[in-house]
């Protein structure tokens, strides 16, 4: 669908040039709680009603945020980053260690667990469970933030950046690209970070409305139930290798044979670990185990995918026409960081088993700084976000998972305004 | 017929080649390591298995074997640092040198050092020792001192832990002909551990030793020790405080007399440098000279730094891409467009140092970070190529292409 939106552009950039009036005010109001807070915007005369405006709600934030006042943003985040910075060492390094310990121990236990499900059923259970958890915080809390370079400065000879892997069906060095590379440096820009509805599901009124889209709910419990395979997938995709033409603009690193050696590499040794090599060592349990083996895979994709659509798909978060990194300063990237992600609440130990990325606002801003120091650095950069008055989007997890429900449901419709992308 | 030698290592490691197919245990390793790959999405059994060690073993590390520190002197800016290394320990060869790893504020930080003592000290008593000189702003010897001496002196040495790499390096000694060995400076300790392994010499050895001071000459006492067990050992102290530098009329009438004669050079990189160019307007042949250097370019610049210096425009980068080596020159800005403008490819995304797509292992150097002003460590580490600017000569290693 992303072959539509170049002329969506134009529009978009027609349209947006009257609406650089937004009171920067506006902003603020949209953190007050209700997901899609009436709001002032709307008095912006646009021609539509105001139900419609509410209800596109990207619609509503941005005015021109001025290069002047995007430095002194910068100044105040970089103030804080380096700050943190100093304070990175032996504390972060022994919090990741605890995490791999726990990783290991669950990971362990959790296969042998299973094996001795041959006894009692409930043993199988709580092997899977603790299978599932194992993979959880290798994913999330181990595997994404090394990958991120957050313990880089551990000069750790494999949880670092450049050589760790994780236990999914992904590729790190192509999530690494994907991710590291697009999502985070073009976040919730309509084209440019393809993170933003997987190239399968409409999140915003800037994509073209297809038939497909009205069963776009279905899609997404598809792909949050393959999750893994989606994730791995996500490069061929963007690169076209099996599907579709070649973008144009597209500059690739990397061939096609190496995504495709990448891809079914990676994956066929996950298959064949979980499917086939443990179970047999498993001997009579070989069924059982490969069925908790499917299960506990199951249960992370369900988890990493529920937690990741919470930090960019909210009903709060905006998206951004691609004129807005052409020439983008530093203050204006942590800008469109702030306003494009959304944290969740709750407990330490949930915040654990999300990788921190309920303190995604804070990883946006700060990618390579360890997850460990995102609690302690939220309450700052609401602060400044407040002192700035830019949105800082929280809310407990149910309220921020309804509302994505909510948005994935609500883009299911065509909507009559087909430009909502903010260009700042 | 020997005309000397020096006991063999009995648990010298010996390269091990992992790509070796051919032979059936060969095969076995290859197969068991993909299994465990497959297994556990870790490099290794051992690796995979190392957090949990540590609940038992605090000091156990997959990749470096823990060393208890028995002894550390000071002399005249230099640190001597008696270890005893673990069981995984494999030995050495005198003439090569280790990583010493210390783990600082939850940083891995290494430095590569020659093993100064004997094999025999470690044969008898298990001991190696390194002669470390100290650098004024050296963030290993400072922490030596300041945490290590301390707990040292006060008996609790394993409350600050130290790990060892595997001993690596060519630079041994060849048991055939006569010997020419130039050293300078701290470049006395590769060569002290071959002479004080030596246990019979047969053939004439010449080693010419440069030091700045009499404070500074290492290993005294060993000097006059060997030269009266060996009368074939000359030793000639060359101290460039009180007299001229060596020149290579100093040498020329031993080139000319010992034609068979195998070159050992070890100092600084300019001195073996420097020195590998004289030996051969001297008609040398190049294959018999042997040489190691070390020491930093990178500590020279900050000294001139910190005396107000101003920078010089272009560090010389060292490039290691699979087995090549390519030399060249820094321009304005960062190492990424220095690496493309010599027409490298390193892989890169954002150039703006988001997304980690241009991190490239530095083996020795410092830079400075453009985003955050930090300025690196000198040793081993990760940086991003996009925001890095070289502050002295730098060392990168590349993933091949």
């Amino acid at each position: 669908m992303n072959e539509r939106i170049n002329s969506l552009q134009q529009l978009a950039m027609a349209d947006s040039v009257a609406n650089h009036s937004h009171a920067d005010a506006d902003i603020s109001s949209s953190q007050s709680g209700e997901p899609f807070p009436a709001n002032s915007a709307a008095t912006v005369h646009t021609g539509h009603s105001i139900q419609e405006i509410a209800a596109s709600n990207v619609r509503q934030q941005t005015g021109r945020f001025s290069e002047a006042q995007a430095s002194a943003l910068a100044a105040d985040l970089d103030a804080l980053a380096s700050a943190t910075r100093d304070e990175v060492g032996s504390a972060d390094s022994r919090y990741l260690l605890k995490i791999v310990q726990l990783q290991r121990v669950a990971a362990i236990s959790g296969r042998l667990l299973m094996v001795a499900g041959f006894w009692s059923a409930w043993w199988w259970g709580l092997g899977v469970l603790f299978l599932a958890l194992a993979k959880i915080l290798d994913n999330m809390e181990i595997g994404h933030n090394v990958l991120h370079g957050q313990y880089d400065f551990m000069n750790h000879p494999y949880l670092n950046s450049r050589t760790f892997e994780w236990d999914i069906a992904c590729d790190a060095k192509s999530w690494q690209r994907t991710h590291n590379y697009e999502h985070h440096t073009y976040t919730n820009i309509i084209g440019k970070d393809r993170d933003f509805g997987y190239g399968l599901l409409r999140l915003s009124d800037d994509f073209r409305w297809r038939l497909q889209n009205s069963w776009q709910i279905l899609t997404y419990f598809l792909l949050s139930t393959l999750f893994q395979w989606g994730v791995s997938y996500h490069e061929m995709a963007a690169e076209r290798v099996f599907f579709g033409r070649k973008k144009a603009d597209r500059v690739s690193q990397i061939s096609d044979a190496q995504l495709k050696k990448a891809f079914f590499g990676k994956g066929g040794r996950q298959l064949l670990k979980d499917y086939l090599l443990f179970p047999l060592l498993s001997g009579p349990m070989f069924f059982p185990v490969l069925a908790g083996n499917f299960l506990a895979n199951l249960l992370r994709n369900w988890w990493t995918s529920t937690i990741i659509f919470c930090g960019h798909f909210t009903s709060q978060v905006h998206v951004f026409t691609p004129d807005v990194c052409v020439n983008e300063s530093r203050g204006h990237w942590y800008y469109r960081q702030m306003l494009g992600s959304a944290n969740f609440t709750g407990p330490r130990w949930f915040h654990i088993l999300s990788g921190h990325l309920s303190c995604q606002i804070e990883h946006h801003l700060f990618p390579d700084l360890p997850a460990y120091r995102y609690l302690q650095l939220a309450p700052q950069v609401a602060a400044i976000a407040k002192k700035h008055g830019i949105a800082y989007h929280s809310g407990s997890f149910v309220r921020q998972y309804l509302s994505v429900l909510q948005r994935i449901l609500r883009f299911s419709l065509p909507g009559h305004d087909r430009q909502v992308a903010s260009n700042m | 017929m020997t005309k000397f030698s020096t006991p063999v290592p009995s648990l010298n490691q010996l390269p091990v080649c992992h790509q070796n197919t051919k032979s059936i245990s060969g095969l076995l390793r290859q197969c068991w390591r993909w299994c465990c790959q497959v297994a556990l999405v870790q490099p290794s059994l051992v690796s995979y298995l190392e957090p949990l060690i540590r609940l038992v073993l605090p000091n156990f590390r997959a990749q470096w074997s823990h060393a208890r520190v028995v002894d550390i002197q000071q002399q005249a800016g230099f640190i001597h640092l008696t270890l005893r290394p673990g069981r995984r320990w494999r030995g050495f060869i005198p003439g090569q040198h280790v990583q010493l790893m210390l783990e600082i504020n939850g940083r891995a930080i290494s430095r590569i050092f020659s093993i100064s003592s004997s094999l025999q000290l470690f044969q008898q008593q298990g001991l190696i020792r390194l002669t470390i000189q100290q650098q004024s702003k050296g963030l290993m010897t400072s922490h030596l001192m300041q945490w290590l001496k301390p707990a040292v002196d006060a008996g609790t040495p394993s409350s600050v832990p130290v790990h060892l790499s595997a001993a690596t390096g060519s630079f041994v000694l060849q048991q055939q002909q006569p010997l020419l060995l130039l050293a300078a400076g701290s470049g006395i300790t590769p060569i002290h551990a071959m002479l004080s392994s030596v246990t019979r010499l047969t053939q004439p050895v010449l080693l010419i030793y440069s030091f700045r001071g009499a404070e500074q000459m290492l290993f005294a006492e060993s000097w006059r020790e060997l030269q009266s067990r060996f009368p074939l050992l000359q030793i000639q102290f060359v101290d460039t405080n009180l007299r001229q530098r060596l020149q290579p009329g100093d040498v020329e009438t031993w080139c000319k007399s010992q034609p068979q004669c195998q070159m050992y050079l070890c100092g600084p990189s300019r001195f073996s440098l420097d020195w590998q160019n004289k030996l051969l307007a001297l008609g040398v042949d190049a294959s018999a000279i042997q040489q190691e250097s070390f020491g930093l370019a990178a500590v020279p610049f900050l000294v001139a730094a910190a005396a107000g210096a101003e920078k010089p425009e272009s560090f010389p980068i060292e490039i290691r891409q699979s087995t090549q080596v390519r030399n060249i020159s820094s321009t304005q800005g960062s190492l990424l467009s220095s690496l493309e403008a010599a027409g490298f490819n390193p892989s890169y995304g954002c150039r703006r140092g988001i997304c980690m797509q241009c991190l490239c292992q530095k083996n020795q150097g410092l830079v400075r970070n453009l985003l955050t002003g930090e300025i690196s460590d000198v040793g081993p580490g990760m940086i991003q190529l996009c925001i890095s600017q070289p502050l002295s000569a730098v060392e990168l290693s590349l993933p091949s292409s």
